[in-house]
């Protein structure tokens, strides 16, 4: 995509436009990184000469970057209800199923309810976090949720929370991050007086708060960048939000994270 | 069961929900969970998937977004007119905050909403857009850049002011 003899919307001509209008557009051809690497150059040159270009820039890259961070912490007043909803059809999905006409389906339906239920979680975020930034990491907590559990979030980090269920007896939470380059990770939440077995992975770690025992394993992950992740997942669960311990480790372990193997 | 390889491509399914959500909620506010898990449904429900994931992912933004414009035709829902009275080259960027991006994209026309959530949100390049609004890449980029100018006139002509938050 260059910025040479593109339409101009509304029935007029690119050489009809403001120098303006054309300045604008290039500016934000730049912030999305749709120039050729000449036009990017050219742009750069003006933005390095002009103080009104540099600002305009800049407003830019921060309006970009604001809307952007709108689909990674949604903060939407969903209907309650509606949460409870899917996790109703979270549960009853995760158990055996006596039909086999659609097993596929129902599988990818559970995949997706979960799924669905997790991004719902999302959005449950307090009103309040709204105007802290939209990287700031919240907890998952809802009223659907075990008494005690919450979930942590690891955005920063780079690692998506993807699927959540919650299994009955003893009320067990069980959440899949997932990472840009194949890296995965598995958090359980439950009783502590359940004993569970150990999960396995790669690494992992476990830990307990009040009555809750919380295990998090990862699949391949670098030992160093899972502690990182590790420790913050757990100051999270221990509600002790100081970004020395939350955020600095989650970003550190998102920065030019490697490949995860496996 | 063996799994096919469309198992494989609707695995990619729950990584794209959220985004899928905010595109649809640029659209249609209200009705955006709603919006996703009927294009969730259809998707999963669909004989034909796309074959690669770069593919999946567009045909699941083009589903969500025929599901809100259908929404939108049947409520006969006015378009806001744009407004791009601001000075874009000395904006106040203390003003570009969450609360006030979201108000923003909320006054916008649909057109204009859709282009900065496709970019913006779900990422995609002009010519992704383009492809999924079947318009040419020149008008991607034209109406793009007059949709972030209305952006910026409505935050600038918005009553809500950002509260500078301290962090630690």
């Amino acid at each position: 995509m260059t910025s040479g003899g593109h339409d101009n919307e509304g029935g007029g001509t690119a050489s009809g436009k403001s120098g303006v209008e054309r300045a604008f557009e290039r500016l934000n051809a730049m912030v999305d990184g749709e120039l050729s690497p000449a036009e990017r150059a050219a742009v750069a040159d003006e933005i390095a000469a002009s103080r009104d270009m540099a600002r305009a820039h800049a407003t830019l890259a921060r309006l970009k970057a604001t809307v952007g961070a709108l689909g990674e912490n949604l903060d939407d007043n969903l209907d309650e209800n509606l949460g409870g909803k899917l996790v109703n059809m979270a549960l009853p999905l995760s158990e055996p199923r006596p039909s086999r006409r659609w097993p596929w389906m129902l599988a990818a339906a559970a995949t997706a309810a979960a799924a669905v239920f997790a991004a719902v979680t999302w959005m449950h975020e307090p009103a309040e976090t709204a105007s802290t930034g939209p990287e700031q990491p919240t907890m998952v907590s809802l009223p659907a949720l075990p008494p005690g559990v919450a979930v942590p979030r690891l955005d920063m980090a780079g690692l998506k929370l993807v699927s959540m269920t919650v299994e009955p007896p003893g009320h067990t939470v069980f959440a899949s991050y997932r990472g840009p380059h194949g890296c995965r990770l598995d958090l359980r939440a439950a009783p502590a007086a359940a004993g569970l077995p150990a999960l396995t992975g790669t690494a992992r770690r476990h830990w307990v708060v009040g009555d809750i025992a919380y295990e998090l394993v990862a699949h391949g992950m670098p030992p160093a960048r899972f502690a990182l992740i590790a420790g913050a997942a757990e100051w999270q669960t221990r509600q002790v939000l100081d970004p020395r311990r939350i955020e600095q480790p989650l970003r550190q372990a998102g920065l030019d994270p490697p490949p995860c193997m496996g | 069961m063996a799994r096919t390889r469309h198992d494989a491509l609707h695995d990619a399914l729950p990584g794209l929900l959220p985004r899928l959500h905010a595109f649809a909620r640029t659209i249609l506010a209200d009705d955006a969970g709603d919006l996703v898990q009927e294009a969730a449904t259809r998707a999963l429900a669909a004989r034909r998937v796309p074959d690669e994931p770069r593919a999946y992912r567009a045909w699941m933004f083009k589903i969500v977004r025929h599901a809100a414009l259908d929404e939108l035709r049947r409520r006969r829902l006015p378009l806001a007119a744009p407004d791009d009275d601001v000075d874009l080259w000395h904006f106040d960027d203390v003003r570009i905050a969450k609360i006030t991006v979201e108000q923003g994209l909320a006054a916008l026309a649909a057109p204009y909403r859709e282009i900065i959530a496709l970019i913006d949100i779900a990422g995609f390049s002009y010519s992704e857009a383009a492809s999924i609004l079947k318009i040419p890449s020149g008008t991607v980029m034209s109406r793009l850049a007059r949709a972030r100018g209305a952006l910026l006139a409505a935050i600038e002509h918005s009553r809500v002011r950002p509260m500078q938050v301290r962090k630690g």
